[in-house]
């Protein structure tokens, strides 16, 4: 290339022949020469290191990796890894045992079974028997029959000479002899699927003898030539008869009571509410009855059956013939305090004590 | 050992370091394939064959490239270090001096900076001593050109080094566009734009230093 600049020229010269004096003169060629031999050998050695390592990585690794394949910790650690759940099986749903079951649905249950038996027993006390039976009597029979029938306690064995009237012997089944008005079946069969999907069984908690349960309903059904009306309830009752009246469960939803349905009731609850139970269905001892429920709602005021067991104190004062606490201990009920429970049968209740059940 | 067999390589001598005004004769070297093979391996032998026979011509160039004797030492070293991994590439299309001045280029960049950085000392120091005309055993006129050569040396140490390699190869080296242009890896006309500009800047620079 021809340079058109003469001072470049020049320079360029200049520069070129300061390359070659520099060239003669600085020029160290056995030493960089050596140092080129060293720098490649310590070049080799380094890769000939890497390469040692590389090797004895891999084969540390394949060693490991198949030591711990067939020793089975790489299969667990990657399941672990991988899906914990899998690892940390849920145990299997345990079957609730039957005391941790909320008192609602030990109650469903009792009634589902109930109902499910062959129940559509109308039940009639004759007149003649009923006007034998003390007034006070006669109400807290019908009363505990309608109690009974949704008690969740198992019925005791019963001996067939508690009762001395079909009331009685009425109450002591654990059935519930039906006799509804055709407008509650409406509501009642509301419930009824619910119930109906319960299981007939409710083990831990005390359960009325199913078999028994049975037996008896079918006698009485085919004693009981009739069903009672709600209507006739009041004239019956004025007659001294007694009629049973409506199962409890239907008429008597378990109410929502706060606080009560989240737990289930404590043994120690169960063992208090059993004691009561049995002296006031099958000892028929109205005064320890009596005694026996104020001392569970003094230790259990908001327990898990405080509500069944309010009701039933006021039958055993129905029975004691203390008309105004029994009054007093069924206005909650008739007034839907409890939210619905008993309603029905406290305001008949209510209605033949104010009328003519005093003495 | 040596190994001259089946090579036409253009013998250099450090007397002969303007070789590039006498080059054309050896343009195209053949280099044996066993030479090759042995570079490719790393062999230290061969390294050693190669380095005796181009030292020369590329230290020169890396003079003039770097513009320092000791940083184009170093660039001469990482040339012959880098060689066995770049013969790997080497596919025998040009000589293999030819090769090792693109090897040198790709490698210069730091030393050019690091001899830019050592120029510039060098001329703050002598500019406190005041004028290189004192200097021992240098005649007036070797001086005057000395410090023209140094000057040129500083203006390029402004360039960019891609205009700094095409105006050494094209115009100190004498090498043409094209040749330039291979050694490089450029197109041809790359190279004359960016001597264009450097010569340009380059005018420019040694006009601000008086330079006439």
């Amino acid at each position: 290339m021809t340079l058109r600049d003469p001072m470049l020229d020049d320079a360029v010269q200049a520069l070129r022949a300061l390359g070659d004096e520099d060239a003669d003169v600085a020029a160290d060629m056995e030493g960089t020469r050596a140092r080129v031999l060293a720098s490649l050998g310590r070049r080799k050695q380094v890769g000939r290191m890497l390469a040692t390592l590389a090797v004895v990585g891999a084969i540390s690794l394949s060693s490991t990796a198949a030591l711990g394949w067939y020793s089975g910790w790489i299969p667990a650690a990657w399941r672990t890894i991988r899906g914990v759940p899998e690892e940390v099986v849920p145990p299997a749903p345990e079957v609730v045992p039957e005391q941790k079951r909320s008192a609602a649905s030990k109650r469903r249950s009792v009634l589902a079974r109930d109902e499910a038996s062959p129940v559509e027993t109308p039940v009639e006390i004759p007149a003649a028997t009923a006007a034998d039976m003390p007034p006070g009597e006669a109400l807290a029979a019908a009363a505990t029959a309608e109690a009974h029938a949704g008690s969740e306690l198992p019925a005791a064995p019963r001996s067939a000479a508690s009762g001395d009237t079909i009331a009685d012997r009425t109450a002591e089944r654990p059935t519930v002899p039906v006799l509804r008005a055709p407008e509650k079946r409406g509501l009642d069969r509301v419930n009824e699927p619910e119930r109906s999907a319960l299981p007939q069984q409710t083990p831990g908690l005390v359960q009325p003898d199913t078999n028994t349960a049975t037996t008896q309903t079918e006698s009485p059904a085919a004693q009981a030539p009739s069903a009672t009306t709600d209507a006739e309830a009041p004239a019956r009752l004025e007659r001294g008869a007694v009629v049973s009246s409506v199962s409890g469960a239907e008429d008597a939803p378990r109410p929502a009571v706060p606080g009560t349905d989240a737990e289930p009731p404590s043994d120690a609850e169960l063992a208090d509410y059993r004691v009561a139970h049995a002296l006031h269905f099958d000892e028929r001892d109205a005064a320890r009855a009596l005694a026996a429920w104020d001392r569970y709602l003094v230790r259990w005021p908001k327990g898990r059956l405080a509500i069944e067991a309010r009701y039933n104190r006021a039958l055993a004062l129905v029975r004691l013939g203390r008309t105004d606490d029994a009054i007093a201990a069924l206005q909650p009920f008739a007034n839907g305090a409890q939210g619905g429970y008993r309603r029905e049968e406290a305001r008949r209740l209510l209605r033949v004590l104010s009328s003519g059940a005093r003495p | 050992m040596r190994v001259r067999t089946n090579i036409r390589v253009y013998s250099l001598h450090m007397s002969q370091a303007t070789l590039p005004m006498e080059r054309t004769p050896e343009s195209v070297v053949e280099s044996p394939p066993a030479l090759l093979d042995r570079l490719r391996r790393g062999d230290p032998a061969a390294v050693a064959a190669v380095y005796d026979e181009h030292q020369g011509a590329l230290r020169a160039f890396a003079r003039r490239l770097v513009g320092d004797a000791h940083a184009a030492e170093d660039l001469v070293h990482d040339v012959f270090v880098a060689l066995p991994k770049a013969a790997r590439s080497f596919r025998q299309e040009s000589s293999l001096r030819t090769f090792l001045i693109s090897i040198a280029i790709n490698h210069a960049r730091k030393h050019v900076r690091s001899a830019a950085r050592r120029n510039a000392a060098f001329q703050r120091f002598a500019d406190q001593r005041g004028t290189a005309t004192d200097e021992p055993g240098h005649p007036e006129e070797a001086i005057s050109r000395r410090q023209l050569a140094l000057a040129l040396n500083r203006a390029l140490d402004k360039l960019p080094l891609a205009q700094r390699v095409a105006f050494v190869l094209c115009e100190v080296e004498q090498r043409t566009s094209r040749e330039a242009a291979e050694i490089v890896g450029v197109p041809e006309e790359t190279i004359r734009t960016r001597l264009f500009h450097a010569r340009k800047k380059l005018r420019a620079t040694l006009e601000q230093e008086g330079v006439r």
